[in-house]
């Protein structure tokens, strides 16, 4: 289903909860609404539902407009955060709620219960109560009921966030495969970047009700268009003073302007291990953090703190040691503008005579 | 010194308890089972049996519908703000806080043969006060707050999340209450039912000052047991009285059986 939303507003009281938000959903995809907690999201995603009412704006469905129209007539689909499961029903009779109300036959129900079911992976589990099943399950049978009545339009809640961290990822797999199987539009809500990077085809970034940025999670990575984006995707360091770091002595071309560097836009080496020497910088490590496939190091070059990680297979450094860092670009930004600057040093060495 | 503590809490509860409940059965017995059968069969007691039966059953039935009702809709409309929410929250208990006789004078005051609507309702044809839609209105006044604090934790622990899932899947209210809300909240409603029940069966206060008390037509079984005991007649009193401490045994049982099964689902 093709989705359209243009200048969306909700207000709780003083509150505004979601501010001109506008944006279009191409059938099929996977979407991903980020944002830290309390920016929105949930609000656009229940707006879309029709459980909760804009307060301006439309939503438009194919081309028509729903704003009026109740929940039990969008046809959509939505699994809520702690999946909202009928508990004094078994997962059957869970899943064939929404066939139920549309009175369909009860051979019907019962083929499309079964192959829910089985596609679900809960075959044998049709006579089970929630309350006996694992937290996975009962999110593969919220993912069932939502799917039974032939939505045009799934809508998930934050889906993982009551999973435990190991089945998390397992799951995130397994629902992206399911949602690409079954060919359907989704759009999801999380807080959580790297599901958000895993999971969509498209991210929108929401933070304080504002629709940041939208795009693939490599363009959001590549081309952060807002601070808050360059900041909330992937861990960064922020950056006062720029020209106090080689590459970047004249970037701060309009005072203001600040930067915010990725740990891997910078390479780090003992003295001599980066052959681009005339480009790097003396740092000092002041910590390193053991973080399970790599060590994450904490470098002071003069009052600048910098994040960055080294590879386990490289030598170990220790805290006070000098090393020698490569800056390779920063995200630099002031209140009018915002922009990546490669260090040129890197790009243009300096050139040797003989 | 624990045991002396131990004793004198197990005193106070026989004393308070079951002394009582010992006088009223051994009372009922005292001319035998010939007293017991008259005290019940005199024409007052089967009368006075009835209007508590009738008050009981149309009391039970209106506070169950408008009890879940207003239940509902102290928890989960939107359309009412939340200090207007509140403000009705805080009203429900009114009847718990005000003594039963005030709240049959109220009756009486406001509905009376002497008031402007009491007298238009006498020229219709219909007696509210001193007769049985005061009683009844009476006893809905003191039972009110049973049901709906009954049925609104367990509405406010269940959330509205199912019932939005039910929207969602294309059900609409009727439906979703039947199906989704109603299975949830029954034994909290069967619990409020029985706590009605006992309410209505017992009381005497707020009836007594609508009622008047008059034999053979307003009087229900708690007067007649209070008229019997001014009459000096105790036992029949006592009989009257261990048929309704009966039904409140019985009452009590229930109850222990229903609050069981909600704390099951």
């Amino acid at each position: 289903m093709h989705i359209e939303v243009r200048n969306l507003n909700k207000n709780f009281g003083d509150f505004h909860a979601v501010r001109d938000v506008s944006f279009d959903i191409e059938k099929g995809k996977l979407i991903g609404l980020l944002g830290p907690s309390g920016g929105g999201k949930t609000s656009i995603l229940r707006m879309l539902a029709g459980l909760e009412t804009p307060s301006s704006g439309d939503i438009v469905f194919h081309g028509k407009r729903v704003n009026d129209l109740p929940p039990q007539e969008r046809g959509i689909g939505f699994v809520f955060q702690n999946y909202a499961l009928f508990k004094h029903m078994t997962v059957y009779d869970n899943v064939a709620f929404g066939l139920k109300v549309k009175k369909h036959t009860k051979e019907q129900i019962r083929e499309r219960v079964m192959y829910l079911v089985e596609l679900t992976g809960l075959k044998g589990f049709e006579h089970r109560y929630p309350h006996q099943l694992s937290g996975g399950q009962r999110q593969r049978v919220a993912f069932a009921r939502a799917l039974a009545p032939e939505p045009q339009l799934l809508l998930l809640d934050e889906p993982f966030a009551a999973i435990d961290a190991k089945i998390r990822t397992e799951l995130r797999t397994w629902l992206k495969e399911m949602i690409e199987r079954v060919g359907i539009t989704s759009i999801f809500v999380t807080h959580d970047q790297e599901e958000a990077i895993e999971v969509a085809d498209e991210i929108m970034i929401i933070n304080k009700g504002r629709l940041e940025q939208k795009g693939s999670p490599w363009d959001i990575y590549k081309n952060p268009e807002t601070p808050f984006v360059a900041s909330f995707i992937g861990e960064s360091s922020f950056i006062d003073d720029i020209s106090s770091l080689k590459g970047f002595e004249s970037a701060a071309v309009q005072p203001d302007t600040k930067a915010l560097i990725r740990p891997e836009y910078i390479e780090i080496g003992k003295p001599g291990e980066i052959k681009l020497a005339s480009a790097t910088m003396p740092a000092v490590v002041k910590h390193i953090h053991f973080r399970g496939s790599e060590w994450m190091v904490e470098l002071a070059v003069g009052d600048t703190k910098l994040i960055t990680y080294r590879s386990l297979e490289k030598e170990v450094l220790k805290p006070g040691e000098a090393v020698s860092v490569l800056l390779h670009r920063a995200y630099l930004f002031n209140d009018q503008d915002s922009w990546i600057m490669e260090n040129p040093l890197k790009v243009d060495p300096m050139p040797i005579h003989i | 010194m624990r045991r002396l503590w131990i004793t004198l809490t197990y005193l106070v509860f026989a004393i308070l308890l079951i002394a009582p409940l010992v006088k009223i059965f051994t009372g009922a017995w005292k001319d035998g089972i010939d007293g017991f059968i008259d005290a019940l069969t005199r024409p007052q007691s089967l009368h006075a049996l009835m209007m508590t039966g009738i008050i009981v059953v149309i009391v039970t039935l209106i506070n169950t519908l408008f009890g879940v009702m207003l239940a509902l809709y102290l928890v989960r409309a939107q359309w009412l703000g939340p200090k207007l929410k509140r403000l009705l929250n805080s009203i429900v208990d009114l009847p718990f806080a005000v003594s039963p006789v005030i709240g049959g004078l109220m009756i009486v005051l406001i509905l009376g043969p002497n008031t402007v609507i009491g007298s238009l309702f006498e020229d219709a044809g219909v007696k509210i006060v001193y007769a049985l839609p005061g009683m009844i209105l009476a006893t809905l006044f003191v039972t009110f707050p049973i049901m709906v604090r009954e049925v609104m934790p367990v509405l406010q622990e269940i959330g509205a999340q199912q019932e939005e899932a039910a929207s969602t899947l294309g059900a609409y209210s009727w439906y979703t209450f039947w199906k989704v809300t109603w299975p949830s909240i029954r034994w909290g409603v069967i619990y409020g039912v029985v706590l009605t029940v006992a309410r209505s069966l017992g009381e005497f206060g707020a009836v007594l000052v609508v009622s008047g008390n008059i034999m053979n037509k307003t009087q229900t079984a708690t007067t007649l047991v209070y008229q019997d005991v001014e009459n000096f007649n105790v036992v029949a009193a006592n009989g009257i009285a261990l048929v309704l401490a009966a039904f409140s045994v019985g009452l009590l049982l229930l109850m222990e059986w229903a609050k069981k099964r909600k704390e099951v689902h």
